[in-house]
């Protein structure tokens, strides 16, 4: 038996982290879901798990639910299973109770209650629906201990925190041993977004696409396949994902850091299917030519990349340049900031200005400084 | 550079060429108000400042009324570097030169536009930009030459050339060019993001960003909100989904109830068969009994109305026989009375009835007669009365009298009389003769006499006796007038009384009277003819008595003597016994046959009663027949009366035992189908209300799911998400923005604290040089000026109260005296290297005569190093001054030094 192991979709996720390309970001995660669908006919699984979230609130437009139910409809006649999770729990005038939702085939099944399906001959499939967005219940709860004799294939289907997560057994806790107390031959599980496999019988398939900085092995679906009661199942992570997100930092002193901060940044992926937040910081002792490679290698990101969220901090370098300022009053304000910087008070009319915070002390004179060499503002 | 010569034509009030001389050191213009000392001004700054092609309205307004010449000046100057001769022409023929002296001749160095330039040059002017130049264009002068109408300080600092011009004398305030470069892109920076007052300019992006920030968190909360109505209906909605899960499992509960019932109504079929066959049984039952049982009740019944009605009937038999006895007494009665009446009483009453007739006719013979007589009187007595009256009348008809309407015509006529004679009278003079002797005395004509005095109302001649006669003429025209109107009357009313043949009125009053008393006569006999001919007419109706008396003596010719020799009271009184004998008889008479009536209604009476009885005998023998025959009908089904008894009994017994029966099973009916099926509308009844409430609430929760479909169709959630994300990226660059923009300040700052460091040290000998003079012009009540940033006046130091004051609080005399004192010291400082030209335009004033007493000394001072122009119409104030007098001629005409 070979079935999909799929969740966290999280159809219509805001992506606020996405800047500008937040509608965008929105469109990539239905082509990801075109990629499962492809993947499931290629692979001709017997049936498709989603293991709750597949949308990202009750109140995701409804054109997101009108594609959602159009791809999902694609799979057909090949069953698919899908659980309401804590992003979409079952709750009146939820998502599921849409007209567009309601649009959906036959194969589909809104999993709405514990209990036992019969998914194929001699396997039946647990399902542990969330009817609330938050609970300290462990929803595995109710899936009954094999019985005696009961040598059909068992799967479990659930949605919430594992123990050994990191912020496991804050919302809808689940036992990790669950699928052994309970007998289960697999425990398809959702929620955590990055793709985890806990023993050898339960697993997370991670969310389909990326939804932020910062998670984990996201975009994977997995392709599982049980032989039979008690065989231990073969767990397939196969990726779907459409965009990369990828969070860099980076201190660049002389062209060669330049040159591997580009190399890395290339290694991530196709830049047009990446969101990059770099942070990027010019050492006070960088060679002279540095910034304008920098700028050069920026500007191009900024043209290749899906999205490019970068913090340039050059302040110590533009301080640290040696600068011709005429002597005089700017030659003494130029030693004043210094001064300041240095957290020490200086003398004369600088005094006034000894408390003024330090961020915008370094901005000030790194300003005076780029004047003076005549570059931007 | 100081100015030695202006000559100017054309120029306002000065049509003709004028020339004016200075000397070195203080000259004092002159002149009147309205003279032209501004002018001259204007001379000096047109003429060093302004391009000489220019046509500003301000150069235009220089050219004289009604003068199409070009306005024209010729100034020489001297500077450190030579003499110059400056001249141009403006408007018409424009023209700039500009003359160097070379050994003592003027050589043309420049002209044109190049002229221009080097002319403005010399007091370091700017370029002008179009049309008349501005203050702050004007170099040097700016700071030197105090006009009217220009303001005492300029806005922001004085311009670069008095800067310079000032820097110049403070070796530690020299700047070069790259710091001035680099201070203005510090300054351009900080006015990407700051106003002058030091607030974030509305230009700044950190500014947008600010505002766009909260707009944005607005529309996101809006947009929240809205969203928030979704999660609102959901909420309703769980309430809706408990709410319809609990209907459905009363619903299923109570359709479970009704499926039981109607289970158990399924057997109810054979058990009402069996109802309804018991029931049609009793009914059968009771129909035999009630048939048999009515049956030997009518039986009864018909033997209890025959005993009656047999009862009944012997009874009228005897009232018949009775009734016929009583008929017969009746006949015997009523045949007695009728004898009576008709044999004895009848026959008498005819005999004195005709007694009668006759007494009463001759009693009508005897009244006619009477009546006959007296209406003969009558017609004697109306025929006497009306000759009277026709007497009467005729008498009246003769008598000539007066009407009552007359009369008092001639009374009014005698009393006019009587009012002109009382005047005549009064008009009239009266002699009295009063002689010593006896003397007859006559008056011709006769006089009327009172007592002793004559009335005299006309000429008159008294004759007295042996005398002689006295003439005497009286009353005057009215008297006569009077006497006229006197005699008039007398006629008229002699005139009136003659038509009734009277002479005087007493006459006229007595025919008056007589015609009036004839007139009463005549109506009294006229009233007695209308009495007596009132009514029937007397003569007509004797005619008719006459003839009636005819007619009765005829009917009387049959009467006996005796009767017809009766009076009248005799008749009378036989007439009245007759009478009575008649009444009496007729009583009796009508007595009889009252009787005879009554013993008539008596016998029909008796003969209806026996009629009566006869028939109530024939109705009850019929009755009592008929009751036997329906009663023999009745036993004939029967047999025997106790056999019809006997039967009822055994009905009676077969339907309480049926009727036993039927309640058993009613019983076991009410349990197995009335109580169910009774059971069984009400669970439909409960079935109905609680199907109606489930469709009420899923109406609801369409109506919800509706209003959550039409939110989220809105595209809600996505516009936050693309909000929330460009806010999310406005939010990350506040920070920075707000860091470097927060730089831009503090390098301006503190760049700027350096720059009033130095600018105190640039304002230092001006300020120390004004607050020595303000000191000695006030007399120490102000001192020690405080210089701001462009060298403007900030504050006073306030001596009495040891503080500093600021500028604007002072007089506006005092703010003026410190600006003058500003001027002058700049003017001083400036002329270090070669004596500047100071100009102040009528700026003294205000200035009270000791304050004008201490600036002189001051003004002496400056004219050490300066050319000071003074321009006054007061020289009194600088009286004793070494000063040259300019004087600026009234007319524009003439003028010298």
């Amino acid at each position: 038996m070979k079935f999909l192991h799929t969740a966290d979709w999280q159809l219509g996720a805001r992506s606020a982290q996405a800047g500008h390309r937040a509608s965008e970001v929105r469109k990539k995660r239905l082509e990801a879901v075109e990629s499962v669908v492809e993947l499931a006919e290629s692979e001709d699984v017997d049936f498709v798990v989603i293991a709750g979230d597949t949308f990202e609130d009750h109140d995701v437009d409804d054109v997101m639910v009108r594609k959602a139910v159009r791809l999902l409809n694609r799979l057909g006649p090949v069953p698919v299973y899908v659980l309401p999770g804590n992003h979409d729990p079952l709750v009146p005038g939820g998502i599921w109770d849409r007209d567009s939702w309601k649009r959906v085939g036959e194969h589909v099944h809104l999993l709405r209650a514990p209990g036992e399906i019969q998914v194929e001959e001699g396997a039946a499939l647990y399902p542990c629906p969330l009817t609330q967005k938050r609970s300290t219940r462990d929803p595995t709860s109710v899936i009954p201990a094999r019985e005696e004799g009961d040598d059909r294939i068992r799967i479990g289907l659930a949605h919430g925190a594992l123990g050994i997560l990191p912020e496991g057994g804050r919302n809808y806790p689940i036992d990790p041993a669950r699928a052994e107390e309970s007998g289960l031959d697999y425990l398809a599980l959702g929620d955590w977004h990055g793709k985890l496999v806990h023993g050898s019988r339960t697993a997370y398939s991670g969310t389909i696409e990326p939804t932020s900085f910062g998670e984990k092995d996201p975009g994977h679906v997995l392709l599982v396949e049980i032989d039979g009661a008690g065989q231990e199942p073969a767990i397939l992570g196969k990726e779907v994902r459409v965009l990369r997100w990828a969070s860099h930092e980076a201190e660049i002193r002389d062209p060669t850091d330049v040159e591997t901060l580009e190399r890395e940044v290339r290694d991530l992926g196709e830049p047009d299917r990446l969101l990059l937040r770099l942070r990027v910081r010019l050492a006070a002792d960088a060679d002279e030519g540095v910034p304008t490679a920098l700028e050069s290698l920026c500007s191009e990101l900024e043209e290749d990349c899906f999205l490019l969220d970068l913090q340039l901090d050059d302040s110590a370098f533009a301080i640290s340049r040696e600068v011709d300022l005429p002597e005089g009053i700017l030659s003494r304000t130029d030693e004043a900031l210094t001064r300041i910087r240095e957290g020490s008070i200086p003398d004369g009319p600088g005094r006034a200005f000894a408390s003024e915070d330090e961020a915008v002390v370094a901005e000030a004179q790194a300003l005076l400084h780029r004047l003076a060499r005549g570059v931007g503002r | 550079m100081i100015v030695e010569r202006m000559a100017v034509k054309h120029w306002r009030g000065f049509r003709d060429e004028h020339v004016f001389k200075f000397d070195r050191g203080l000259n004092l213009l002159l002149g009147l108000n309205e003279a032209g000392k501004s002018t001259l001004f204007e001379v000096l700054q047109r003429t060093f400042f302004d391009r000489h092609t220019g046509r500003a309205q301000e150069i235009k307004a220089m050219q004289p009324l009604a003068s199409s010449l070009g306005p024209e000046a010729e100034i020489v100057v001297r500077t450190g570097d030579g003499r110059y001769r400056v001249r141009k022409r403006f408007l018409d023929s424009p023209l700039s030169e500009l003359h160097l002296e070379r050994g003592g001749s003027w050589e043309l160095d420049h002209d044109g536009d190049e002229a221009d330039a080097r002319i403005r040059a010399l007091l370091e002017g700017d370029v002008p930009g179009r049309g008349a130049t501005k203050e702050e264009h004007r170099g040097l002068a700016q700071a030197l030459w105090y006009l009217q109408r220009e303001s005492p300080v300029p806005a922001g600092k004085w311009n670069e050339a008095v800067e310079r011009g000032l820097q110049g004398l403070v070796e530690v305030v020299a700047t070069t060019p790259e710091e001035e470069a680099l201070s203005r892109a510090i300054e351009e920076v900080y006015e990407e993001h700051w106003t002058a007052t030091g607030r974030l300019s509305t230009r700044s992006p950190l500014s947008d960003l600010r505002n766009e920030i909260p707009e944005m968190e607005e529309e996101l909360a809006d947009l929240r909100e809205q969203l928030g109505e979704a999660q609102e209906h959901r909420e309703t909605l769980e309430s809706l989904a408990v709410q319809k899960e609990e209907k459905s499992r009363r619903l299923s509960e109570e359709k479970e109830r009704a499926a039981g019932l109607e289970e158990t109504l399924g057997q109810a079929e054979a058990l009402e068969e069996e109802k309804r066959s018991a029931e049609n049984r009793l009914s059968e039952l009771k129909r035999e009994e009630e048939s048999a049982s009515a049956d030997l009740d009518r039986v009864q019944s018909l033997e209890e109305k025959i005993a009656e009605e047999s009862e009944a009937l012997d009874e009228a038999n005897a009232h018949l026989a009775e009734a016929e006895r009583d008929e017969q007494k009746a006949k015997a009665h009523a045949d007695e009375l009728n004898v009576k009446l008709n044999e004895e009483f009848k026959p008498r009453l005819r005999e004195v009835e005709q007694t009668l007739g006759r007494l009463q006719s001759r009693r009508d013979l005897l009244k006619l007669e009477k009546e006959e007589d007296r209406l003969q009187a009558v017609v004697e007595e109306l025929g006497s009365a009306r000759a009277e009256a026709k007497r009467l009348k005729s008498r009246v008809a003769k008598l000539n009298a007066p009407s009552e309407d007359e009369l008092d015509e001639l009374r009014e006529k005698e009393r006019a009389l009587d009012r002109a004679r009382v005047r005549a009278e009064s008009a009239a003079i009266r002699v009295r003769f009063e002689l010593d002797y006896a003397r007859a005395v006559e008056a011709e004509p006769e006089a009327e006499r009172e007592e002793e005095e004559y009335l005299i109302t006309g000429a008159t001649e008294f004759r007295i006796e042996d005398v002689g006669s006295i003439h005497v003429r009286g009353g005057g025209q009215d008297l006569e007038d009077v006497r006229e109107q006197i005699a008039t009357l007398q006629e008229d009313l002699e005139a009136d009384l003659r038509r009734y043949g009277a002479t005087e009125i007493g006459e006229a009053v007595e025919l008056r009277q007589e015609r009036v008393d004839l007139e009463a006569k005549l109506a009294t006999a006229q009233e007695k003819v209308s009495k007596l001919e009132k009514g029937v007419d007397p003569e007509e109706e004797l005619a008719r008595v006459r003839n009636e008396v005819e007619a009765a003596r005829r009917s009387s010719q049959g009467l006996s003597d005796e009767l017809l020799s009766l009076e009248m009271d005799e008749l009378r009184s036989r007439l009245g016994s007759v009478e009575e004998e008649r009444t009496e008889i007729s009583n009796r008479v009508d007595e009889l046959a009252e009787g005879h009536s009554r013993a008539q209604d008596a016998l029909l009476q008796a003969v209806d009663t026996r009629g009566k009885a006869s028939q109530t005998v024939g109705e009850l023998d019929t009755r009592v027949k008929s009751l036997k025959g329906q009663k023999a009908d009745i036993l004939e089904q029967y047999g025997t009366l106790e056999r019809l008894e006997a039967l009822v009994e055994e009905a009676g017994k077969k339907r309480k035992a049926q009727e036993s029966a039927l309640e058993a099973l009613d019983a076991e009916y009410r349990e197995k189908v009335k109580e169910p099926r009774e059971e069984l509308k009400r669970v439909q009844k409960t079935i109905e209300g609680l199907a109606g409430d489930l469709q009420d609430v899923e109406k609801k929760i369409t109506a919800h799911t509706a209003k959550i479909e039409t939110l989220t169709a809105r595209g809600l959630y996505s516009r936050i998400g693309d909000l929330e994300a460009e806010l999310d990226l406005k939010k990350r660059r506040l920070p920075v923005l707000e860091r470097r923009v927060e730089a831009a300040r503090l390098l301006k700052q503190l760049v700027d604290a350096f720059q009033k460091e130095r600018s105190g040290a640039l304002a230092g000998p001006v300020a120390e040089r004004v607050g020595t003079w303000l000191g000695e012009i006030t007399g120490d009540t102000y001192s020690a000026l405080e210089l701001g940033t462009g060298l403007l006046p900030t504050s006073v130091r306030f001596e009495r109260y040891d503080s500093p004051l600021d500028i604007t609080e002072l007089s506006y005399g005092t703010r003026e005296q410190v600006v003058v004192l500003l001027r002058l010291a700049m003017g001083v400082l400036l002329s270090e290297e070669e004596p500047r030209l100071v100009v102040l335009d009528d700026r003294l004033v205000n200035a009270d005569p000791v304050r004008m007493r201490r600036f002189r000394p001051i003004l002496e001072e400056v004219c050490d190093s300066c050319q000071v122009l003074l321009a006054t119409c007061n020289d009194a104030a600088y009286a004793g001054m070494e000063a040259a007098v300019v004087r600026v001629p009234e007319d524009g005409r003439g003028g010298g030094v």
